[in-house]
């Protein structure tokens, strides 16, 4: 169980940069009783706590990206991964000590968004601990991409594009807008994305709506999957990219 | 006993050969220097013989074990303390000491081998300070006491006192010194001084090939010369005029 020293590390040196705590967890916050506080005034559907809060929560999730991607990117950038490299650690240890640390800290983005929506008027049941688990598959999506990035760019790069991919989840993802008023084009383009298929199918958890399910969660574990290959295969060549 | 036996070791960089065909041999205890002056070689020999990259060609054999066959258990028992300075910047100088541990698997006595190169390496004032707030000399004693604490057959330094201010180079010597009697260390640096100081024997590199090889007495005996300096310029001029 060597990774767990690793993970250890990463643990702490994400929680000890304040700014991951304030973005991930009091920005998601600031958010939903933003829109929450909206709704009141304005009945927009989309802005009530059944679409709000599900909506946020996966956009507060996205930073998870960000927060490892840059993460990687720094331990590369410094001897320190090259120390590592040296270690027994074997590839496999060095995947699960970035992911491992990030999944307690995804599940407090998590219980810390639901617990706000309670207090904005969500219904306490047990539909809200269903929706905290249907956060899973998009969690580990948001750390397998946080991987790829870190393991495949520098962190110039993962500034830029972790902005990018931050703006286009809550754009395309429709945590705070509905979908169609992008017109048909863009709307199709998303059916091909991840985002509002995570956000779908949290919604669908959360509220009484009876729709198929399945179609969202397979689109969203296809591309954990998916970047969770990426990953291996990209810090196993970056591995062994040295040994050539 | 021999701890390092490299056998026409090359390592290419497409057309570039940065390590040509090396030949040496390491006997255990000896603190052997790699000499050169920038791209001579030095931090590719390391590299390879501390199984971060592959020779291009040769071989080495390293604690009775193929370099290339038998990486893991090399890797399980040699440590490297690289060129920059490699610690975890967020994590104070103990939480490393335990990281780098509890990574080779020395969990049991964990807390024993801190507490040793907390005291060895004079870090008891700030074992409880981030890293990233220590002096340099600091972050290289403690890049140093990393690789030590697994408590390597061989460990590799590369360039210990690079930036390092005359007090704190001479304080990491006396480090270094003491750690020769148990450990076999492997050093680059481009101090000839610390050569002069610390080295059983040393290899002048030069475009990756060995110049010249033996005890600072015998490369100034090699050259003609009185001062390990004036042979390195010697060497490394013979070669621009050729």
């Amino acid at each position: 169980m060597k990774y767990t020293y690793f993970a250890k590390r990463n643990f702490k040196e994400i929680v000890r940069d304040p700014l991951s705590l304030i973005l991930a967890v009091l920005l998601p916050v600031f958010f939903i009783l933003l829109f929450s506080t909206i709704s009141k005034n304005a009945p927009i559907e989309i802005f009530k706590p059944l679409s709000i809060v599900p909506g946020i929560t996966i956009f507060g999730f996205t930073f998870i990206t960000m927060f490892l991607g840059l993460l990687i990117a720094k331990d590369k950038s410094t001897s320190f991964l090259t120390r590592l490299f040296i270690s027994p650690l074997k590839a496999k240890d060095f995947i699960i000590g970035y992911s491992i640390p990030l999944l307690p800290f995804a599940l407090i983005i998590g219980v810390v968004c639901l617990i706000v929506g309670v207090f904005v008027g969500l219904p306490v049941s047990m539909k809200i601990v269903y929706t905290l688990i249907s956060f899973i598959p998009y969690i580990l999506f948001s750390v397998f991409v946080g991987i790829f990035l870190g393991v495949v760019c520098n962190e110039t790069q993962i500034m830029a594009i972790g902005n990018i991919y931050i703006i286009a989840s809550a754009l395309l993802g429709g945590a705070w807008m509905d979908l169609n008023i992008l017109g048909n084009t863009i709307k199709n383009f998303t059916e091909f994305l991840p985002f509002s298929h995570a956000i779908e199918f949290s919604r669908i958890i959360l509220s009484d709506r009876q729709e198929n399910i399945w179609i969202h969660l397979i689109v969203v574990s296809s591309y954990a999957i998916l970047f969770s290959f990426l990953s291996v295969y990209f810090f196993t060549r970056k591995m062994k990219s040295d040994n050539k | 006993m021999i701890m390092i036996e490299t056998k026409h070791l090359t390592k290419k960089f497409g057309d570039f050969v940065a390590v040509d065909d090396l030949n040496l041999s390491i006997e255990k205890g000896e603190l052997f220097s790699l000499l050169g002056l920038n791209g001579a070689g030095k931090t590719t020999t390391i590299k390879m013989l501390s199984c971060l990259i592959l020779p291009s060609s040769g071989n080495a054999i390293i604690l009775n074990k193929d370099l290339i066959k038998d990486s893991q258990y090399i890797k399980q028992r040699i440590n490297v303390s690289p060129q920059e300075t490699a610690i975890a910047r967020n994590l104070s100088v103990q939480e490393n000491l335990e990281m780098i541990a509890g990574i080779y698997g020395i969990s049991k006595v964990i807390s024993n081998k801190v507490e040793e190169m907390i005291t060895v390496f004079n870090l008891s004032e700030v074992r409880k300070k981030k890293a990233r707030l220590l002096s340099g000399g600091m972050q290289r004693r403690l890049s140093i006491a990393m690789a030590l604490i697994t408590d390597p057959e061989i460990l590799f330094l590369d360039e210990p006192t690079l930036g390092l201010d005359v007090i704190a180079r001479r304080e990491l010597w006396s480090n270094i010194k003491k750690l020769k009697e148990k450990t076999t260390i492997i050093l680059t640096t481009h101090y000839l001084e610390e050569v002069e100081a610390l080295s059983d024997r040393v290899a002048i590199l030069q475009k990756g090939r060995i110049k010249a090889i033996g005890t600072v007495e015998e490369i100034l005996n090699q050259t003609n010369t009185k001062k390990l300096e004036d042979a390195f310029v010697l060497l490394n001029e013979e070669e621009q005029t050729i």
